[in-house]
């Protein structure tokens, strides 16, 4: 509860620091639209009492973000991560080998100055599509269902068009397995974390 | 050439690859227990499917099926400490033939003090597509009996001696678990007034039954008997003289 209530004062802080500067930058140059290209490296890590934390060893993968600023400080955009999997505990899931999983997301979110700034600190959340790919020694199937996810990152724009960005995300996956209730809460959610780095590009 | 082509043709033709359900698991639970009901732990279980309808031959030798049956191992788990099983399995398309292969041979953690028990054609039990409930198993310990036959008064006859004990691995039939296919083993001797002593053990199930026949002859048959006897971790030894 403490916690939360930590979380939450912080957020409004960061809220009120951000209309606060976007109030100012507005009156001193009005600014087009800017798009933000992303493609890094992704290493995600499953939590808790789930079929990805307890039966599947995650491997890294990448991430593909696209943003688009309409303001100097909001924006809405796509995101694509995407990470394989190998099953070391087919007790838990079933007799099939390995996982590539990719989610895709609708995202919106808030900068910390404005996107023109060389440093910037970007919080954000996206909902949307999960889907795991199985594949068995001479089969495949699938899993889907639905994600959301939340995120903080920093970047540094070091040129007009190019730039270097890191961000911790939080995923949670609602999927819509068919099982026995006593196993349907161990397959349909999984948690994980993924830490990411890498490129930004800027088209202004 | 053309023949050898032909015939590859034909294996693709009716190899009857297996597919998978998209976002489905099948959850198979039961119990394990020994011939005193008390709980059997971390003994391999696992379900297999195939698109084919296979006979207990067949089953009992999955290792060896042959090249146009595609067989899938689509779970597998162990018993926990209370003799429970609760194993998630891959579901297969259509209709499959399933089965459940408690503690096979080459199985990992496979436990060389018990049998081999299969459960033969889940597809008759009722349910509701994703879980299965199976019945109780029963895996008793494998016991070394010894039967011992001494020559000591009789030097003239010729005594033959066999003995009949169910197999170890066991098939249970569903829905009737009760018809369970037990064979038969034998074990068969012809001792000649020259050979003083035998000594033969066997693996019986504990709880099993054991048979005991022979024939002292000369000639002529002399006397014969039957003796059954049931095997258990104290009564493991037989000794036969004459």
């Amino acid at each position: 509860m403490y916690l939360n209530f930590k979380l939450l004062s912080l957020f409004l802080l960061f809220c009120t620091l951000c209309f606060a500067q976007d109030k100012e930058l507005v009156k001193k140059k009005k600014i087009n639209s800017i798009a933000e290209i992303q493609l890094g490296y992704l290493v995600p890590k499953a939590h808790g009492n789930n079929f990805l934390s307890e039966a599947l060893d995650l491997g890294g993968g990448y991430l593909v973000d696209f943003k688009l600023y309409l303001s100097p400080r909001f924006y809405f955009g796509l995101q694509k991560i995407y990470f394989e999997a190998d099953v070391f505990n087919q007790n838990m899931v079933g007799t099939y080998n390995n996982s590539k999983i990719s989610h895709h997301y609708a995202q919106a979110g808030i900068s910390s100055f404005p996107v023109t700034s060389k440093f910037n600190i970007l919080a954000g959340g996206g909902l949307g599509y999960a889907y795991y790919k199985n594949f068995q020694l001479n089969s495949k199937f699938s899993d889907d269902g639905f994600s959301l996810m939340g995120n903080v990152a920093v970047n540094y724009q070091f040129s007009k068009f190019v730039g270097l960005f890191s961000a911790v995300q939080l995923s949670k996956d609602f999927l819509s397995i068919a099982t026995a209730p006593e196993q349907d809460k161990f397959l349909n959610n999984a948690t994980f974390s993924s830490i990411s780095f890498g490129i930004q590009f800027q088209i202004k | 050439m053309k023949v050898k082509l032909t015939l590859v043709l034909l294996c693709f033709l009716f190899s009857c690859q297996i597919r998978y359900e998209d976002n489905e698991r099948l959850f198979l639970k039961g119990k394990l227990a020994n011939n005193d009901n008390a709980a059997v732990a971390n003994i391999p279980i696992e379900i297999y499917a195939s698109n084919i309808w296979l006979n207990v031959f067949e089953v009992e030798n999955l290792n060896s099926r042959n090249f146009f049956e595609d067989v899938d191992l689509i779970g597998n788990g162990l018993s926990a400490a209370n003799g429970s099983y609760g194993i998630t399995a891959i579901s297969p398309q259509g209709e499959p033939f399933l089965v459940t292969y408690i503690n096979r041979a080459d199985a990992e953690n496979y436990n060389t003090k018990k049998p081999s028990i299969v459960i033969y054609d889940l597809n008759t039990i009722p349910n509701d597509e994703i879980t299965y409930n199976l019945p109780l198993a029963t895996l008793s310990d494998i016991i070394p009996f010894e039967i011992r036959v001494e020559r000591k008064t009789n030097l003239t006859d010729t005594l033959v001696f066999s003995a009949s004990f169910p197999r170890l691995n066991r098939i249970l039939n569903i829905p009737d678990i009760s018809n369970q296919q037990i064979n038969n083993q034998f074990l068969n001797k012809v001792m000649l007034p020259t050979t003083s002593q035998t000594r033969d053990t066997l693996q019986i199930l504990e709880g099993d039954l054991l048979t005991l026949n022979y024939t002292l002859k000369n000639r002529t048959i002399i006397s014969s008997g039957e003796e059954q006897i049931k095997v258990s971790a104290t009564n493991n030894q037989y000794v036969f003289e004459f």
